[in-house]
């Protein structure tokens, strides 16, 4: 086969994922940018112009999404150590961890909502953690946890962390496994300590997996919390724990507003371009 | 090899069109074909949230023994070429999501039952107006069709038919526990908003949490109080702009609010009803359906009374929020409009309408050639239909206002009641947001 047909087999060959592509990922997104720009109700549009650009900055709601888009963000190193730590442990067989090894991914298999209903069966005024505390004596320490912002803030990222432990530890483990045991023999010669051993070796192998388990993550918290926010707090009280996306969510579900909903998420989209960048500069300085 | 290697991708990318193009079909579901016949046979698909088909009580109780099968039952023995596809979806926003997204590909239900007024006319792009199918006589044997006009009178244009009423929403009470704190709420009804907390407080010294309300109970208590204060007309001029959500008098209710909670009268969350019949409060708000429920599970136990005026200077007394909170509606994207209003036609005809208070699913009916004491024994049902009927029974002003605002009041009152947010600060938040809408829609 000639240079030319060769590369003629590849284009038909990719051509049918190109298409599915352009279907069910750029018409929505196409779509979605027409009508940050209109007024739209689902069936008729308006084109409105940079209105409800112009809305989102000035409304007042902004700074409070990014806020508590921010506090999610936060979370997330939180996350990367734990997932790190409990990998690392599993990896070197510490006592208990054939238990832990078989339990561990149990809470990535289920679904958000179903997390976010349990937690807030645990959590409300007469749930099981309240209850708990009343019966051991320390009653004086039950809270409203449903209806306080910091409370509220913990039981989002306890389910996120939850919810991720899974995914982070099967990562990590499988970048562990990866690392060649002559690596550690020869360290182990050298007398390396754990310590040592961790921040020489293990961590710096596992950059690929940590910085890919980040920008996940990253994006996650900003487009699939979703689920989390709608079964626990419903976004309030107020808008106290409304990230963007569930704010996108109460524009157009709640409030019909299709058009300026299209142009929040168009917002969004540009933040986790943005935040994404900065991450792959950070990691093109760390691999150089 | 070659011809292999080509054929192969020719084959593939075939084969992913042929996916992509089946996809992208209009997704009809060969609701209309001829029958054995020759007669056309229709497939109407109902979206159910209005009709039981679980029993809490009884988890035993079969789909086919509740009203809504046997009534499609009966409906496709007369229709024989209507086949009725009814599917159970949740209510409220899961549905309004549910309805809206699959309403711009067009493949929603041919007919479903959304909640009335600014709910309902929100989608009336996507609703059939029901004027052309029912004639006057039809129309005017049924009661509050302003709940579905386009502008809240009777013979406004109807994007939907009114479903059931709600009744009158009241506050149940457990009548031992009320006992105990040495009230009789019924007796010493509270004229005002400082009697019904004195009232409230004397229960909570009993060691009982006083009051139970659900999370969007902001829709059933301090709203009320707003539509009492401003009378029905005043719920018009607030949303046309014309006066404002800043009155000193509708502050004052937001005030009055905060106060339950920050006195610890109140608990807000969906597991009240519950609680309630467990003994665990002394009241609970409940629409006709919740209070019959209450009296079967506590017999006796439970009393009810109407809200408390919140002072004695309000436009309406002694009423409630309530009325038709329901509509069937039909889609306009709908192969099968007509046979979709025939189906709903047949579903408000007297008939049905006896077979479903027969049934014990329907306490209260909106249909005025049915007598309810005619079927029904229980006194209560009776009060409550009389209640029902009064003129101080005022319509739901959630499904007055805009959704938009709606929306905001209830993702703020929260603030209120925790005391994250002044009672002005939050009423002037509401009039900012309806002069926006305003402003927004005379663009």
């Amino acid at each position: 086969m000639s240079l030319k047909q060769e590369r003629w087999v590849g284009l038909f060959s990719l051509l049918p994922a190109f298409l599915l592509l352009a279907i069910f990922v750029g018409y929505p997104m196409f779509n979605t940018f027409f009508h940050s720009f209109t007024k739209w109700d689902g069936v008729t549009s308006v084109f409105i112009g940079w209105d409800n650009f112009q809305s989102i900055l000035t409304n007042g709601d902004l700074p409070l999404m990014l806020r508590n888009n921010l506090i999610f963000l936060l979370s997330v190193p939180g996350i990367l150590l734990i997932s790190l730590t409990v990998s690392v442990l599993l990896h070197e067989e510490v006592r208990g961890w054939r238990f832990f090894r078989s339990v561990y991914y149990l809470p990535a298999i289920l679904s958000s909502v179903v997390i976010g209903f349990l937690a807030k069966s645990m959590f409300t005024n007469n749930g099981i953690v309240n209850t708990f505390l009343d019966k051991i004596g320390l009653g004086h320490f039950t809270v409203d946890w449903l209806n306080t912002v910091p409370t509220e803030f913990m039981i989002l990222i306890l389910c996120f962390y939850w919810q991720t432990l899974g995914q982070g530890t099967l990562i990590f483990l499988s970048g562990l496994s990866s690392i060649s045991n002559e690596l550690f023999d020869a360290a182990k010669i050298d007398g390396t300590s754990w310590r040592q051993k961790l921040f020489y070796i293990v961590i710096p192998s596992l950059y690929p997996a940590i910085f890919y388990f980040t920008i996940v993550n990253v994006i996650y918290v900003f487009v699939g919390l979703f689920g989390l926010v709608y079964s626990i707090t419903g976004g309030g009280p107020g808008y106290e724990t409304t990230p963007i996306d569930y704010m996108i969510y109460i524009q157009a579900f709640r409030s019909g507003n299709m058009g300026y909903a299209s142009a929040l998420s168009v917002f969004l989209f540009f933040i986790v371009m943005f935040i994404t960048w900065i991450q792959l500069k950070i990691s093109n300085r760390l691999e150089q | 090899m070659k011809l292999k290697k080509g054929s192969f991708v020719i084959a593939a990318w075939i084969m992913v069109m042929t996916l992509v193009l089946n996809g992208c079909g209009n997704g009809t579901n060969e609701s209309a074909s001829s029958g054995e016949n020759g007669e056309k046979q229709v497939k109407l698909v109902f979206w159910n949230s209005g009709f039981a088909t679980i029993d809490e009580n009884n988890k035993s109780k079969k789909k086919e023994d509740f009203y809504i099968s046997q009534a499609v039952e009966r409906y496709q023995k007369l229709h024989p070429n209507v086949k009725i596809d009814v599917q159970d979806v949740p209510s409220g926003d899961e549905l309004f999501a549910k309805f809206q997204t699959a309403s711009i590909a067009k493949n929603g239900p041919d007919l479903t039952v959304l909640w009335s007024g600014s709910y309902m006319l929100r989608f009336k792009q996507f609703l059939e107006p029901m004027d052309q199918y029912f004639t006057k006589e039809e129309r005017d044997r049924i009661v509050g069709w302003s709940a579905t006009t386009e502008d809240f009178t009777n013979d406004g244009k109807a994007y939907g038919v009114p479903f059931g009423t709600d009744g009158t929403f009241l506050l149940a009470y457990n009548k031992q526990i009320f006992a105990d704190a040495g009230i009789d709420p019924v007796a010493q009804r509270p004229k005002n908003f400082g009697e019904f907390v004195a009232m409230l407080e004397k229960v909570k010294s009993k060691k009982v949490t006083p009051l139970g309300l659900f999370k969007d109970s902001f829709l059933h208590v301090p709203n009320y109080w707003i539509a009492q204060t401003v009378d029905v007309p005043g719920l018009g001029t607030l949303v046309k702009g014309t006066t404002n959500f800043s009155d000193p008098k509708l502050v004052s209710i937001m005030k009055g609010w905060h106060e339950l909670f920050d006195k610890d009268l109140v608990i807000a969350e969906d597991s009240v009803r519950q609680l309630f019949i467990q003994g665990q409060l002394g009241m609970t708000v409940g629409a006709n359906s919740d209070i019959s429920n209450f009296s079967k599970e506590m017999g006796d136990n439970v009393g009810f009374i109407k809200i408390p005026d919140f002072s004695e200077d309000v436009k309406i007394h002694d009423g409630g929020p309530g009325g038709v909170g329901a509509a069937f509606v039909v889609s306009n994207y709908s192969k099968h409009a007509k046979e979709a209003a025939d189906f709903v036609k047949f579903l408000m005809s007297k008939e049905e309408q006896i077979n479903k208070i027969k049934s014990g699913e329907a306490r209260i009916t909106v249909v005025n050639d049915v007598d309810v004491n005619e079927y029904v024994s229980d006194p209560l049902v009776k009060t409550m239909q009389e209640m029902a009927n009064e003129p101080s029974t005022i319509f739901w002003p959630d499904n007055v206002y805009p959704a938009e605002l709606t929306s905001e009041m209830m993702s703020l009152q929260s603030l209120v009641s925790s005391g994250k947010m002044t009672a002005e600060e939050f009423m002037k938040k509401i009039d900012q947001k309806r002069d926006e809408l305003l402003k927004s829609s005379s663009k």
